[in-house]
């Protein structure tokens, strides 16, 4: 009896009104209702509660509390299980400081902005800047596992990129530094007779750039230099006393005296004391010593 | 803003410069048969792109260049224990790979040679290594001018 006058009453409500009363309550009728103006249940249906239902005797109906009107814990804890959990709508303190932040550059980026301008100089890779859609990571089966996205991704912040470096910095860094190129003079390549006869000598050295702890590396000290035999212009004598002083340095095939000097510390004083050496050599064998005359046929140094 | 009287600005020339024109000589510019590149690091892809972007900074000062050498990889070897005693059979391998990478420019003067080496070196990439070799071709020493 009293079950079916629930229903009754339960039914004779707008869509479960009383069900999800308390739930999508908002802030001002849960304070009206702690000062106690407002109540679960509207004013028509408080009236109708207490006024129009009344049995023969004229008392007021007394629900029979089985349940409370409400979603118990554990109803809400299955819901959030099984993911049909409401959420309720919190305002957020912060939310003047959410609005502040904006969506990230690379969003705003059309495709003919000035890259150079975006990028000048070498930097780590910065997601929010780079429009560029690309991935990078290793995957077990990349087919069916992309490699991971670009935002918050180390292996793109720890390879060095030429961001920095594209076909439009590379033409504007050109030709700004053009002026300070000069050409090379078109004859001597042509004709490369000239070339020997004019600047005879060719000199070897190296530069090392490298990230070491010092900035000097000794292999940057040794130095070499290459001369053709002919070109220095010697008559028969002065051609073999030039080969006995040089040794093993003369290349017969190639012609070419070969002088390494790494016996100095700076690169600077070897190529001074291969120089000295060179003047030495040139002004030696155009010497006559007395003692020449006693050469054997054995001493020759140039077989005929 | 003060004014001053022209007078009194005197425009005087820098003493350097009074020195550098009476006694120096503007020295000749050097010559370069050839100038080598060579880059050494662990990453293929980062020296591959360091030697596209060389080869066209070389293409945009109009400088004559070769194609670029790949040389094989220097390995660096270590074998180490995988467990902390015992276990000699079970053994960890680490391998360090340095790839080598070479280009070379022919036929440049000192002017040229010194900006192209000066802006190639400071656009090297972090954890890469370069060797410039130079190849200079000069006249016999001043000492032996008079023959």
């Amino acid at each position: 009896m009293i079950t079916s006058k629930a229903s009754i009453l339960f039914n004779s409500l707008p869509t479960n009104h009383a069900f999800v009363i308390r739930c999508e309550s908002t802030l001002a009728e849960r304070m009206k209702r702690a000062v106690g103006k407002g109540s679960y249940e509207s004013e028509e249906d408080q009236r109708h509660r207490l006024e129009e239902q009344i049995d023969s005797q004229g008392e007021q109906f007394r629900e029979l509390y089985i349940m409370p009107k409400r979603k118990l814990n554990a109803q809400i804890q299955l819901e959030r299980m099984t993911g049909r959990a409401e959420q309720p709508k919190y305002s957020h303190p912060d939310i003047h400081d959410r609005l502040a932040v904006r969506r990230p550059r690379a969003e705003e980026m059309s495709p003919n902005q000035d890259w150079p301008s975006v990028w000048p100089a070498a930097a780590t890779y910065r997601s929010s800047v780079v429009p560029l859609l690309i991935r990078m990571g290793s995957r077990k089966y990349p087919e069916k596992r992309a490699p991971f996205k670009r935002v918050g991704n180390l292996d793109l912040l720890k390879i060095p990129n030429f961001l920095h470096l594209t076909p439009e910095h590379i033409k504007r860094h050109c030709e700004a530094i053009k002026k300070f190129c000069s050409p090379f003079p078109k004859e001597l390549i042509s004709d490369p007779k000239l070339a020997e006869k004019l600047f005879p000598i060719t000199v070897t050295y190296s530069d090392y750039l490298h990230q070491e702890i010092s900035l000097r590396d000794p292999r940057a000290r040794t130095n070499t230099i290459e001369v053709k035999l002919h070109s220095f212009g010697f008559n028969e004598h002065d051609n073999d006393k030039l080969r006995h002083l040089v040794g093993n340095r003369y290349n017969e095939e190639t012609d070419t005296i070969t002088i390494v000097t790494d016996r100095c510390h700076t690169h600077k004083q070897n190529r001074d004391y291969a120089d000295f050496l060179l003047t030495a050599l040139y002004y030696e064998s155009k010497k006559l010593e007395p003692w020449e005359e006693q050469k054997l046929r054995d001493d020759n140094q140039v077989t005929f | 803003m003060l004014r001053i009287p022209r007078s009194l600005l005197q425009i005087r020339p820098l003493a350097t410069q009074l020195t550098q024109s009476t006694s120096a000589q503007p020295k000749p510019d050097k010559l370069f048969k050839k100038i080598e590149f060579e880059v050494r690091g662990h990453d293929k892809a980062v020296l591959k792109s360091y030697m596209t972007f060389v080869q066209s900074a070389c293409g945009h000062l109009d400088i004559n260049y070769t194609e670029v050498e790949n040389l094989p990889y220097v390995r660096w070897v270590e074998w180490l224990l995988r467990s902390k005693f015992v276990h000699k059979k079970y053994k960890l391998h680490y391998e360090t790979r340095t790839y080598i990478k070479k280009c070379s420019v022919y036929y440049i003067t000192g002017s040229t040679a010194s900006t192209l080496v000066e802006y190639l070196q400071r656009q090297v990439p972090e954890g890469v290594g370069m060797k410039v070799t130079y190849n200079e071709i000069c006249a016999f020493p001043e000492t032996m001018s008079n023959k």
